[in-house]
Order: structure tokens, then sequence, then C-alpha cells
């Protein structure tokens, strides 16, 4: 039995195995906590954030190599929306508990958003869920490249999100650090996910009131090189390339306005109508894994997403247009050179941020109905600067091999 | 279930239990509030203790006894002469003044088709003293049985002493052995509703021609509940117990404060537990989306149930707000923290079709007490059939809810065949028995703390049979 606080914040019982496959942070704790926040590994209280600076607890300073290579897990509960903030459903002003004064109806609470250099990620439940189903992680390969990973918690199985949650922390750690080597390392990444889906424990799930199967979810994982884009896809999240309609990366789309941007899905769906075919978990000890390799050119955008927004915007030049909207016109030059990796990046780019993209494309979704949980992760393809060789692996050998006999 | 954490803060703490979860697109909202008042009730004998000085009650409470006003209401119509009952009557009054403590601010007042001051002279009330008892004793002693029955000239008698005082803590005791027929029900009514926010009013009917039903209006419209005295020895010690009930209740005047979403509507308020009562007609509006309910004095430890019941606008899956939130209004106007009614919106039927317990609870007791009152209305209308069937429902349910007590009180009316288990009527009933059936007949027990834990963590619908050990004060 685990201890009383190892409760998930659903109510769920968190399997024990899942609390300590956290992080090597967390190495030795016994006791389940929430996900979406590492420890600090000096006093093993969580960390504000990923990528916090300072331990708020015990105050020790973070070293940005360790807390950097973190995938982000989106916030495990919603914060409530700040009071003050105007009703969505009436003219009344959302009260203290996070209710309308007015109407009584609980304020949406914020899009979860978080970034990592050129990257960013954002999540939401949506109005129709009760909890968010879906998960996000960001990583940074050996050589630097953003790497992009999406899971959709199928929601007939039992205890969805810890799935999803599984699987995207499993995949982005697998790529964390290590040289990417194209197909094999999609493969490795999936092969993680599918062990972590498989690892979720036939526990109760409070918001189940039915329901045997077992925790099951979709999966993306989509990196970026600065010349081409990989994909590795399960089910029904999906990843496309948008680019400049001018680019000569040879886009199929019909659209060929100039200053708009060319949309390629590189993920192939498991889905019949809107049944899923595929996915990850006990249920399904072989799921098809669908390899995807596109070139791509700087000033390409590499887009991740759950069906939660794709459903809103379904093809190519729907989602085109809804590009054009939320990043702005594609740009005309060669961005700037940034030096990899990134822990930061000034804004020197006239459009929007990949976070705030992402922000953006997420209320989009809500706004137009947010009928399932909606997650939309971003990159820009990495620029090299000149005379920079794409950067040769910089983990050691002995976590390669230690991985490697995991497989 | 969402249950919420008691408030803590003094002096009242309150708990909302419900079945958050309701189906898409509908809107009713069930739940039940339970109310506790800061303080320790004394484990003996289930009466109110001491407050303990935790210094957190500090306000909403008297600070001493000339905060307390007493009224003490005797019928001496004519038909209270026969059986000694204007002898026994006497007695208890007389009783009654020798519980006040000293400095209680207090009259006596006898009633027939008029009211008259018997203690002060003049209207006004005097402190307890061993000097105003004394005299308060003599006159009481004077009184004779004469003329008829209009009780509400008696509470309008009441009202105009209490409104010259500014004790905050007024109650009064009210005794009858007969039915308003000097008056109008109208003119009752009136004097009813002209007296809500005055005084709070405990009764006790005696001999078998009073009206439950009137009674129970009366007392229940004030706050208050009665008590049919069957043996007239029973009586001084009964108005002794009454008036150290109110004595002990030392939170006056505390009301009920439950706002609602616009577009909501509240379908009923009322009370669950120690005794069934409805408030709902009694609302005082406070704002457009918040009404107050008049709950009356409260003793230190003391807890009571009540079950509310609205309506809000129907929303769609997935969108969670309130259904309300209620608070407790103190007599000296300081409001206790808000406690929210949560509510979520689900396609999940298994979800949204669960019963919390206490609201199982409650409902099982809803359909004892209409199934009681129906049987008793129909023994009062001579219809021998309806009065079985309903009193033989009423006797399964007080088995299914393991209530020994209130089978008790169904024996004295019913019985049931030895062969067949078949429910009927016994045949050596009297009028008092079916009295005494319909004055119990709103009383209720609430779940017992242990079987309600139990519940929470293990399921949703078993009904345990819960132990007879309510807090059955004696009731005033």
């Amino acid at each position: 039995m685990l201890p009383e606080s190892a409760r998930g914040p659903y109510g769920e019982v968190l399997v024990e195995e899942r609390a300590q496959a956290a992080t090597a942070l967390t190495e030795g704790r016994q006791d389940g906590r929430r996900l979406g926040s590492p420890l600090c590994p000096a006093c093993g209280e969580p960390l504000t954030s990923s990528r916090a600076r300072f331990c708020e607890a015990c105050g020790a300073e973070m070293d940005p190599a360790a807390t950097g290579s973190l995938p982000f897990r989106p916030t495990a509960a919603p914060a409530p929306a700040p009071a003050g903030t105007a009703c969505r459903h009436c003219n009344g002003q959302v009260g203290a508990c996070g209710y309308c004064d007015t109407c009584g109806l609980a304020a949406l609470e914020p899009v979860a958003v978080d970034e990592r250099g050129s990257m960013a990620v954002a999540t939401h439940r949506g109005r129709r869920h009760a909890r968010n189903e879906d998960a996000a992680a960001l990583a940074i390969t050996g050589e630097g490249w953003p790497v992009l990973v999406v899971a959709d918690g199928v929601s007939r199985s039992t205890n969805p999100h810890l799935a999803a949650s599984g699987a995207v922390h499993a995949a982005a750690e697998w790529l964390e650090g290590r040289p990417f080597t194209g197909t094999g390392s999609l493969a490795g990444a999936v092969a993680a996910a599918q062990r972590a889906v498989r690892d979720v424990g036939h526990v109760d799930d409070p918001a189940r009131s039915t329901g045997d199967t077992r925790a099951a979810c979709t999966l993306v994982v989509a990196v970026a090189t600065d010349r081409d884009v990989h994909v590795a896809n399960v089910g029904d999240t999906r990843a496309y390339l948008l680019q400049a309609c001018a680019s000569t990366s040879g886009a199929t789309d019909a659209n060929e306005t100039p200053g708009t941007w060319t949309v390629t899905q590189l993920t192939v769906d498991d889905s019949v109508g809107h049944a899923l075919t595929a996915w990850l978990g006990t249920d399904a000890p072989d799921p098809p894994i669908h390899l995807t390799t596109r070139p791509a050119a700087p000033g390409d955008v590499l887009l991740a997403c759950s069906d939660g927004l794709w459903n809103y915007a379904p093809d190519g030049p729907a989602l085109g247009r809804l590009t054009g909207e939320t990043l702005g016109p594609p740009p005309t030059a060669v961005p700037t050179p940034v030096p990899l990796p990134v822990p930061e990046i000034p804004p020197e780019h006239p459009s929007v941020s990949p976070a705030e993209a992402c922000a953006r494309l997420v209320s989009w979704a809500i706004d137009r109905g947010g009928a399932d949980n909606i997650s939309v992760a971003l990159a820009r393809i990495p620029v090299l600067a000149a005379g920079q060789a794409p950067a040769a692996s910089t983990s050691d050998r002995s976590r390669r091999e230690e991985q490697h006999d995991h497989q | 279930m969402t249950t919420s954490e008691p408030t803590g803060e003094a002096p009242f703490a309150t708990e909302v239990f419900l079945n958050k979860y309701l189906e898409a697109n509908t809107g009713a909202v069930d739940a039940i509030v339970t109310v506790t008042a800061a303080g320790t009730v004394s484990p003996a004998t289930g009466e109110p203790g001491e407050l303990e000085e935790t210094g957190a009650a500090a306000e909403g409470r008297i600070a001493g006894r000339s905060d307390q006003a007493e009224v003490v209401i005797i019928d001496h119509s004519g038909s209270m002469y026969p059986h000694r009952k204007m002898q026994q009557a006497r007695d208890a009054a007389a009783a009654a003044v020798d519980c006040l403590d000293e400095g209680v601010a207090f009259a006596v007042i006898a009633g027939n088709h008029r009211s008259q001051m018997v203690y002060p002279s003049e209207e006004r009330l005097a402190p307890a003293t061993e000097e105003t008892r004394g005299a308060a004793r003599s006159a009481i002693g004077r009184l004779q049985a004469e003329g008829g029955t209009a009780i509400g000239a008696w509470l309008d008698l009441a009202r105009e002493l209490f409104d010259s005082t500014r004790a905050p803590a007024r109650h009064a005791t009210l005794l009858t052995d007969g039915i308003n027929q000097s008056q109008g029900p109208d003119d009752l009514t009136v004097a009813i509703e002209a007296s809500q926010q005055v005084f709070q009013c405990d009764g006790v009917g005696i001999g078998t021609d009073w009206d439950v039903e009137e009674l129970r209006r009366i007392t229940h419209g004030l706050q208050g509940s009665f008590e049919f005295i069957r043996d007239l020895e029973d009586l001084v010690g009964h108005f002794r117990s009454v008036i150290s009930v109110s004595q002990s209740r030392i939170f006056p005047d505390v009301k009920l404060r439950l706002w609602t979403p616009k577009g909501a509507t509240v379908e009923s308020v009322r009370q669950a537990a120690p005794e069934v009562t409805d408030l709902t007609a009694g609302a005082v509006p406070y704002d457009e989306m918040t009404s107050d309910f008049l709950l009356g004095g409260w003793a230190p430890g003391e807890t009571r149930d009540y079950h509310l019941r609205i309506q809000v606008p129907p929303q769609e899956a997935g969108e969670r707000g309130l259904g309300g939130h209620v608070a407790l209004v103190l007599v000296n106007g300081e409001v206790t923290p808000e406690v929210p009614i949560e509510v979520e919106w689900t396609d999940d039927l298994g979800l949204s079709t669960q019963i919390e317990s206490h609201v199982a609870h409650y409902a099982e007791r809803a359909k004892l007490t209409g199934s009681i009152q129906l049987g008793t209305k129909a023994l009062r209308e001579g219809d021998e059939e309806t009065a079985t069937a309903q009193l033989g429902r009423a006797v399964q349910i007080a088995k299914d809810l393991g209530d020994d007590e209130a089978l008790g009180w169904l024996y004295q009316v019913v019985e049931e065949d030895p062969r067949t288990g078949a429910v009927r009527l016994r045949k050596d009933r009297d009028k008092g028995d079916e009295m005494d059936l319909d004055t119990k007949s709103t009383r209720t027990t609430r779940l017992p703390k242990a079987s309600r834990e139990e519940q929470e963590e293990g399921g949703e619908d078993d009904q345990k049979p819960e132990d007879d050990q309510d807090d059955s004060r004696d009731d005033s």
C-alpha cells in the first residue's frame, strides 16, 4: 500500500515506479509526489519549474546543465484563474475562489505554457473534459536539436493522463542529451514510451466510474535538425512542417500564395473516421510506428499537436491560415544563426515567440469549443552559425551503454 | 463525492456534503449542510455543556444573563379547568420561573381569547431576582381558567414585550390545551409572521384537544419545536428542561445565508436534523442572489443538519461551477467565511447518478416523516384504509433505517399480525397515541459520525442502520 501522500492531484494513487522514474535526481526517494515538477538534488523538495535557478526550499543554486535537461511536463493540477479576471460566460467577475461572482461558473484555468530555447509547448484540458489527459514534453538531443513530444490519453482507458504523462516523459528522456541517429533514435524513444505506458498500474481512476481497460495513449515524437525533420507517431496526434510558400522544400499543398505558410502533415493518422486504430499501452502489444523524414530549411517551423487542435483545422489550408494568423507571415530572409544548445534565446525575430504562438493556438481551439484536451508544441528549425558543424555526441558512453541494457 | 473541511473558525463550523457531479444539461443540486456551534456538548446527558473558554467564540454570543429574555405563556382558557390541567400549568410556570438565572429578563403571560400580563402587572419584562421570582409565583398562583383560545393574541403580547428589550436572545415557552378556536387561521398566520425575527418559541401541548399541526405551525415558524406531555406529572420537569435548554443558547438569532448564482432557484431549505422543519417560506431576502434563513439560538456544541435543494442553470459537460455558497450570520452582524457548494457537469452517468450518503439518509427520513404524517392525517379523517397503508410503509422504512425509536412511536398506533406480519391499526389505540405519533413524526436521527466516515470512504449508497444514540436533547 502506498502512503496516503502518494496521491496525485486527481486523487489517483501514484504508481511507485512512476514516482521513481521521474528523473535521476529522485534516486532513493520512495514517497509518491505530484507529477509535474523535478526535485531539488540537495533537499529533495519540488522545484518551482524544470528550469528553476534556485531551490525555493533550501536555496541551493541549480546547475542549468542538470535542470535544463529535464523535459517539460504539464502542470498536474490546473491553477485557478486569478481573481478579478472577467468571466468567460457572463459579464461578471471571477471572485477569490475561482468562481464568477454572478453566474458561479468556474473560470477556465490558464493555458499551461513552457518554453526552452527555440521551442515551446502549451496545453489545456479544454472546456468539456474534466481533466487534461494530454501531455507534452520538450527535449534537446546531444547535438542540440529540438525535440517535441506530444501524447493524448485514450479517453476510454483507465488513467489515460498517467499514460500520456509517462509516455512523453520516457520518450523525452530517451532522446535528451544523446546523439541523434534518426530512425534508430526515434524507434528507441517510442519503445521507451511504450514501456512506460504499460507500466502504468491497474489502479483506481477516480474520474472513471467504469472501465477496466488498461492505460493507453497516442504519441508523436518530432525532431528538427538544421536540414530535415524526423517524426515518429502512433495514433492520431500529429506533426506538421510549416514552410514559407516560396521555399523549395517540395511542399505538396495546393496553396501557393507567396507570403503564406504551406503546411505538410508529417504523421500518418491511425484512425478511421474518428475511431482510433492504434495506440500505446498494454492492450496494444505491437502498434505500428510511422516514421517520416522530410527535408527542412531555416525559417521553417515544426509543429506537433493533439487532435484537440487539429479537429478544428483538419486540413493543410485551414492550418496554414491559422498559422499565418498566429505566427505571422513566414520569414523571407534566413534567420540570424544562433549557436546550439540554447537555454535562452533573445527575441530578435520580428515574428511571434514560440511560447506565444503555442498559447495562442491553444486558446484558439478553446474558443472554437474546446471539445477535447489541447496540446501544441512548436520548434523553429535550428540554424547553425557559419563554420559550425553539428556537434558530436557529448553524452558519455557509459550512459549510452546503460540505456542499451534496458532495451 | 465532495465534502468540505469544517472551517473550524469560531464560532461555527460548516460542512457541505453532496455528489458534485451533475448530469450534463441538468441543474438539480441536493446538498446537506451541517452546522456545528463552537464549544462542547456534555457527553453524559447529551445536554449542551458550558462553553469552553477558547476565546475563539467571542463574537456573536451573549455577554451576560441580561442579554436573555424569557416569556412564559400559559393557556388559561376554560378547558384548562378539568383534570387538574390548570393546577399543573401553574406549577409548571412557577417551576420555569424558578429556573431562570439571575438577571434574565422575564415575564409571564396568560392567554385565553385575549392575553394578559400575569407578571409583571405592567407590560414590561422584569429582571429575575429572588424578589421578582417570588412575586411572579404569587401572581401565577392566582391564575384561573376561563374563556376561549386565541393564540395569535398571546403571540402579539409576547412580541410587544420582546420589542421593549434590547436583549438579543429572546425565547417564549407556550403551553396550550386547545385549538385556536377564538381566532381565524389567517389571524394566527399574521401573528406568527409578525413574530418571526422577534422571538423564538417552543410549545407544549397537554390533553387531547389541541391541534398538532397548529402547534407545529406556530413553533416551527418561530424556530422552535414542541412536545406533547401526556402525563401531567411530567409537566413541571419539562418546563424546567425547556428553560434550561433555552438559557444554554448563548448564540442567539443565527441565520443561514445562502447565495445562489444568477438564474438559480432555491427550491427548498429544510432543517433535516434533529427535527424536520421547512425554512423555505421564512426566507428573508438579503440581496437579489442571497437570502437568509432564520435558525434561532444555538447552544455550545450543538449541531444541526440542513437539506438544500437548488436548481441551477444547466451547463454542458466539463463546466465547473458553484451551486451556491453558505455562511452564517451572527446576531452582531458578523458573517462566517463562505463555504462553497461546488458542482461539476459530466457526461459520465456513473458519476452523476450516485447519491451521496448524507443526502440519501435524509431522503429516507423524509419518506418516513411523510408516511407517518399521511397516516395520522388519514386517521384524523377517519380513513383507516389509507392510514393502515401509510403507517405500514412507515414501519418498513423505520425497519430499513434500523430506527427502533421510530418503531416504538409507530407501535403505539399500529401492530404487526403475528402470523402474517401485516401491519394493522391497534384496536386499543386512543387519540393521544395518534397525536403522540404525529408530534414525533418530524423527529429525525442524524447519520452517526462513525458510520458517516465509513460511508464516505467505502461506498456511496450503503444504508447502514445507524445507532439510536441520536442527539436527542430534550426538545423545547
